[in-house]
C-alpha cells in the first residue's frame, strides 16, 4: 500500500524531471484522473519548474551574498514600520538642519541685524536701524572722517545728514509708505523723480531705503553715487564723501570719474587739500578723456600754486 | 540505507540498471569551507547561490520583496549548519532544505503578523465586500503553485516541509527522507496528511474545485 503511494508521488516527480518511462505514463494519467490533490500537486510542480531559474542581476546578488557571508555582516532585517519611522526621522532632521543653516547664513550676512532672521525681514521692520557700514566687508579701511562738529558746515536748510541714521531711515519709511514693497528699479526711479522735482529730502530718503533694502543690486550700488550728489546739493560734504568713497570701491568703472570728481568736490568743501590733490591726480591719470579733465587740471594748478 | 532507497527509485526508470552512487561533487568543497578556507567558502557560496535564490523564489514567489534578504539569510544559515551535515544526503539537498526552511519561516512569520494585525485592528476582509474579486482570489486563480504556497503557511511545520520538498523542489519520497533525516514511513505519513489538506482545500473552495475539473 505504502509502496503504491510512493509510486504515485514518485511518478509525479519523475514526470516533472522528464524521466518517466513510456510504460509508466498511463499509470500517471490514471492517478491524476483519480485524485484531485495529485492533480493539483502535479500542476503546481510544473508551474514551479516553469519559473525562470535565473533572473537578471542574479550573478551580482550571489557575489554580494558571498561577500557578506565572508565578512560575517548580516543584513539588518528592519520591519517596514521601523524603516518608515527611521525615514521620517531622517527627513525631519534634514529639514531642521536646513532651517538652522538658513538662520546661520542670515546671521552671517553683513547687512543683517542682530536678532533678525534675515535681511528680507528688515524691509518690513519700521524702526530698523541704518546699516552699519563699518562692517561692510566690501570696503577697505579708510581714514575716519572728522566729526560733524569739526567739519565746516554750510547752513543747510534741510540738515538730513545731522539726524541719527535710524531717524533718517524712519523718515524714509514714513515719507513713502507705499514704497515698502517696491523693487530696486522702482525705488531708483522714485528717487530720480523726487530729485527732478526738487524734493531733495524725499530723494535722499528713498535712496537710503534703496541702499538698505537692495544693497547688492545695480541700483543700490549706483545710488551711492547719486546719494553723494544729493548730499552735496544739500550742503553735507561729509556724508557725500562717504558715499563717493563707497562707490569707488564697489561701483562700475563707467562712471568712476564722476565719483572721483564728487569726492574732490566734497574734500574741497571740507578743506582737505592734500587728499583733494591725490584724488585729482588719480582722476587725470586714470580717466584722461573724462569731461572733468579741464576742471581737474585747473583745480590742481590752483592747489599747486 | 540511503543507497538502497535511491536504487529503488532508479528502478522506476525502465531499462536503466542500478548503478553506483555518483560522488557528491560539493562534498570536498563543503569540507574545505567548514575547515575555514576562505576561498573555498566563496566558491561554495557562488556554486550554491543560484540554488538558494531559486528555492527562495519558489517558496516566497519571485516578486516577493524579501527574496534577496531571505536568500542572504539562507546563506548564513547554510554556513552555520554545514558543520552539522553528516552526509545523510547530498550537500546540495542539504543546502536546498535549509533554504526551504528559512523561506518557509519567513512566510509563516508574515502570515502570523498579518493575522495579528487583523486581530489588533479588528479588520476582517469580509467586512469590506466589493464587486471585484479579492486580490488573494485573483492570485489563486493564477495557478496551483499559489495554492501550495498558501498551504505552506497553514500546515504544521513538518508537513509543510515535506510538501515543500516534494512539490516545490520535486524530491521523491526517499530523497525527502534523506534530506530531512527521518524514516520513510514518517515522510509518507506527513505527505499523506499534506495531500489530505490539499484535497480539503480544493473541495472546500468551489472555485478551486471547478478549476481542477477544467484542468483535467
Amino acid at each position: 500500500m505504502n509502496s503504491e503511494r510512493d509510486s504515485v508521488a514518485d511518478l509525479v516527480v519523475l514526470a516533472r524531471r522528464g524521466a518517466l518511462p513510456a510504460s509508466e505514463q498511463s499509470r500517471l494519467r490514471e492517478a491524476l484522473l483519480a485524485s484531485a490533490e495529485t492533480r493539483v500537486l502535479h500542476d503546481a510542480g510544473l508551474e514551479f519548474d516553469a519559473e525562470a531559474p535565473v533572473l537578471a542581476g542574479d550573478e551580482e546578488r550571489i557575489l554580494r551574498m558571498a561577500r557578506r557571508v565572508q565578512r560575517g555582516t548580516r543584513r539588518l532585517k528592519i520591519s517596514p514600520r521601523v524603516r518608515q519611522a527611521a525615514q521620517s526621522m531622517a527627513l525631519g532632521m534634514l529639514i531642521a538642519g536646513l532651517a538652522i543653516a538658513a538662520i546661520e547664513i542670515a546671521r552671517w550676512h553683513p547687512r543683517a541685524k542682530p536678532g533678525a532672521a534675515s535681511a528680507v525681514t528688515s524691509v518690513h521692520a519700521p524702526n530698523a536701524p541704518a546699516p552699519n557700514l563699518a562692517h561692510d566687508q566690501r570696503l577697505v579701511p579708510v581714514t575716519p572722517e572728522p566729526a560733524l562738529s569739526e567739519a565746516p558746515q554750510n547752513n543747510s536748510p534741510t540738515p538730513v545728514g545731522s539726524a541719527p541714521a535710524s531717524a533718517r531711515f524712519a523718515d524714509a519709511q514714513n515719507a513713502s509708505p507705499a514704497s515698502k514693497f517696491k523693487s530696486a528699479s522702482e525705488l531708483f526711479a522714485d528717487a530720480n523723480q523726487a530729485r527732478v522735482k526738487g524734493d531733495l529730502p524725499g530723494a535722499v530718503a528713498i535712496s537710503q531705503q534703496l541702499e538698505a533694502t537692495f544693497p547688492n543690486s545695480n541700483e543700490g550700488i549706483t545710488t551711492h553715487l547719486s546719494l553723494g550728489v544729493l548730499y552735496m546739493q544739500q550742503g553735507n560734504p561729509t556724508l557725500a564723501l562717504q558715499e563717493f568713497k563707497i562707490y569707488r570701491h564697489i561701483g562700475s568703472s563707467a562712471v568712476m570719474a564722476e565719483a572721483l570728481w564728487g569726492e574732490e568736490q566734497a574734500l574741497q568743501q571740507l578743506g582737505r587739500p592734500s587728499e583733494e590733490r591725490a584724488v585729482l591726480e588719480e582722476l587725470l591719470q586714470n580717466y584722461p578723456r573724462s569731461a572733468y579733465v579741464a576742471a581737474a587740471e585747473k583745480r590742481l594748478a590752483a592747489l599747486n600754486n | 540505507m540511503a543507497g538502497n532507497e535511491r536504487g529503488r527509485l532508479l528502478r522506476l526508470v525502465a531499462g536503466q540498471p542500478p548503478r553506483a552512487e555518483p560522488p557528491d561533487a560539493l562534498a570536498a568543497l563543503a569540507k574545505s569551507a567548514v575547515a575555514g578556507d576562505r576561498a573555498a567558502v566563496r566558491t561554495f557560496l557562488v556554486t550554491v547561490g543560484p540554488h538558494l535564490l531559486r528555492v527562495v523564489r519558489r517558496v516566497l514567489g519571485a516578486n516577493h520583496p524579501e527574496v534577496d534578504d531571505v536568500a542572504q539569510e539562507s546563506a548564513f544559515a547554510v554556513m552555520d549548519a554545514l558543520p552539522r551535515h553528516r552526509g545523510e544526503s547530498s550537500v546540495l539537498h542539504f543546502v536546498c532544505r535549509v533554504a526551504v526552511l528559512t523561506a518557509m519561516n519567513v512566510r509563516r512569520r508574515d502570515a502570523a503578523q498579518k493575522r495579528y494585525s487583523q486581530r489588533e485592528h479588528g479588520l476582517e476582509v469580509e467586512l469590506f465586500p466589493g464587486s471585484s474579486p479579492a486580490p488573494d482570489a485573483a492570485l489563486s486563480a493564477q495557478g496551483n503553485a499559489q495554492i501550495v504556497r498558501e498551504l505552506l503557511d497553514a500546515l504544521p511545520q513538518q508537513q509543510a516541509e515535506v510538501l515543500a520538498l516534494h512539490c516545490v523542489l520535486g524530491y521523491t519520497v526517499p530523497e525527502i527522507a534523506e534530506s530531512a533525516g527521518v524514516p520513510l514511513e514518517t515522510v509518507r505519513s506527513r505527505l499523506r496528511l499534506a495531500k489530505q489538506a490539499v484535497r480539503e482545500r480544493v473541495l472546500g473552495d468551489p472555485r478551486l474545485g471547478k478549476m481542477v475539473e477544467e484542468s483535467s
